[in-house]
């Protein structure tokens, strides 16, 4: 079996969390040198670990995406220990409930907001910054982002995360305008209905089940793989059509 | 890896031109049993031969998709030569302009001019996926990819009927993937743009921010993809492979 990414190192931020193991594994297992960047030291060496356990080869890093001193220093860091990044993973993200709690937009506050615009918008234009001078010298880069079912059809009580996506997703599109003359991919994946490990019967998906962290890892390996060579600037969404079309409604039945 | 699609059958329509081609070819090199189906017998004959000379394995069938009855009985034929049909790969349009041409002045344009595109393109599609749905239901598994071009996401210039059905079939597979979806069947579409159809000039859909245009090859890659394992929550979706080039304004 040949793997599609030997001899590629990757960045992937948020590489902690559920979905972030899963793509860290996988692009692992074909192959690339995984930096695991989480905003913890315990998720970092978590991702690591779990790398390091199947035989691949990876570095933890503790950052901040939100701070470009901290992400600098990331890139110094996989850039000394591996030479060169070809693939960057802007996993990092989330909503009002990683620290709060979720609610309607009135209720929510400035704070919040300006959390949620920086983590999901700002941290993937810092990591993007500090990685690209040096994908436009080697002429070779897969940029990988995660927008959201909320960018396009929006959620309820998440409009600002629903905002942040949205700027990922046309910062995507803008982005690979700029870069394709540099052989730089840049794409991004709206997940929608990813709750646990493991897939479970919902009937929130026309498909009737959630989606599981392995199936958005393989989209991420396809996009940083040399098979997609030809996509960019696209959005590309994997969510048993959780937002797909509008549900028929027979009044006679209810 | 290599072998992932050992056991399973795939329907390729339209398999005469550059990328029903390439997609028969890469299924088939990864071990599927491919129905090859084109208007022209000797079409498919060809695509056929091609394959069994690689080592793969092919049986070449044709039915004009203009002519539904035809349609429905190549998938009889199918069906009943393969035992099932796993995986069904509508290669209807396409990045294909110069095999059904463009209506330049659509004010001066005839009604026989839309046919190739309302009758073969949209009615071919949806007769061929009517005619190959039922066993997929029965059975509960089947991937649907249909393939268009970015006329139906952006439009194309001096060409608003094939536009139209583009999109048509872009909006089908929508509607269809939530009525499969209950049945574990998938059913995308791919919508290609700059794609360099050899032997042949370079495409017409120009802009890819790669400054090249894409190959055949590049859009089976997609569709072996969609069609993998792993790709099995991805459903109701339009993806786009065109260099980026529905894309702003590019630089002058």
């Amino acid at each position: 079996m040949d793997k599609m990414l030997e001899g590629k190192t990757a960045v992937v931020t948020g590489a902690g969390g559920r979905i972030g193991i899963a793509i860290c594994s996988r692009l692992a297992e074909e192959g690339a040198a995984v930096v695991c960047a989480d905003l913890t030291r315990e998720n970092a060496e978590k991702a690591a670990e779990t790398i390091r356990s199947a035989g691949g080869c990876a570095l933890p890093c503790q950052v901040d995406v939100t701070r470009s001193d901290e992400v600098r220093r990331m890139a110094e860091t996989a850039l000394k220990e591996f030479g060169s990044v070809e693939i960057l993973v802007n996993n990092a993200g989330g909503s009002a409930g990683l620290f709060h709690r979720l609610s309607r937009f009135e209720n929510t506050t400035e704070e919040i907001w300006r959390r949620i615009i920086d983590l999901n918008l700002n941290g993937t234009l810092c990591c993007i910054h500090a990685l690209l001078g040096q994908m436009m010298e080697r002429r070779y880069g897969k940029i990988i982002n995660m927008s959201s079912i909320a960018a396009e059809k929006g959620i309820l009580d998440r409009v600002d995360y629903s905002a942040a996506k949205g700027g990922v997703l046309s910062l995507t599109r803008a982005l690979a305008l700029e870069t394709g003359k540099y052989n730089i991919n840049v794409n991004c994946i709206s997940p929608g209905m990813v709750v646990g490990a493991a897939s479970i019967p919902h009937q929130g998906t026309w498909l009737g089940r959630t989606g599981e962290p392995r199936e958005i890892a393989a989209l991420v390996v396809f996009l940083a793989s040399d098979d997609s060579s030809f996509i960019t600037g696209e959005n590309h969404t994997i969510d048993g059509g959780r937002v797909l079309g509008v549900r028929y409604h027979n009044r006679e039945e209810q | 890896m290599e072998r992932q699609w050992n056991g399973k059958n795939v329907l390729v329509s339209g398999a005469e031109n550059e990328i029903g081609r390439a997609v028969a070819r890469m299924f088939a090199s990864h071990g599927a049993r491919i129905a090859v189906a084109a208007p022209v017998r000797e079409e498919a004959e060809k695509v056929v031969a091609e394959i069994s000379e690689s080592g793969g394995e092919a049986i070449a069938f044709s039915a004009d998709p203009a002519d539904v009855d035809q349609v429905r009985r190549m998938v009889r034929c199918v069906t009943e030569t393969l035992g099932s049909i796993d995986i069904l790969v509508n290669n209807a349009g396409g990045d294909n302009l110069h095999a059904v041409g463009i209506v330049r002045a659509f004010s001066e344009s005839e009604p026989a001019q839309w046919a190739p595109f309302l009758e073969s393109v949209l009615r071919g599609t949806i007769a061929t996926i009517r005619y190959v749905l039922p066993q997929m239901i029965v059975r509960r598994t089947g991937r649907i990819v249909n393939l268009v071009s970015v006329a139906g996401v952006s439009g194309l210039q001096g060409a608003p009927i094939r536009s139209a059905v583009e999109g048509g079939i872009i909006a089908l597979t929508r509607s269809l993937a939530m009525d499969c979806g209950a049945c574990n069947i998938c059913v995308n579409s791919i919508a290609s743009g700059a794609i360099q159809m050899k032997p042949g000039p370079e495409s017409t859909i120009g802009g890819s921010v790669f400054g090249r245009s894409g190959t055949p090859e590049e859009v089976a890659k997609l569709v072996c993809f969609l069609c993998s394992e792993d790709a099995g929550y991805i459903t109701g979706q339009n993806y786009i492979i065109d260099g980026g080039c529905i894309l702003g304004p590019k630089e002058e």
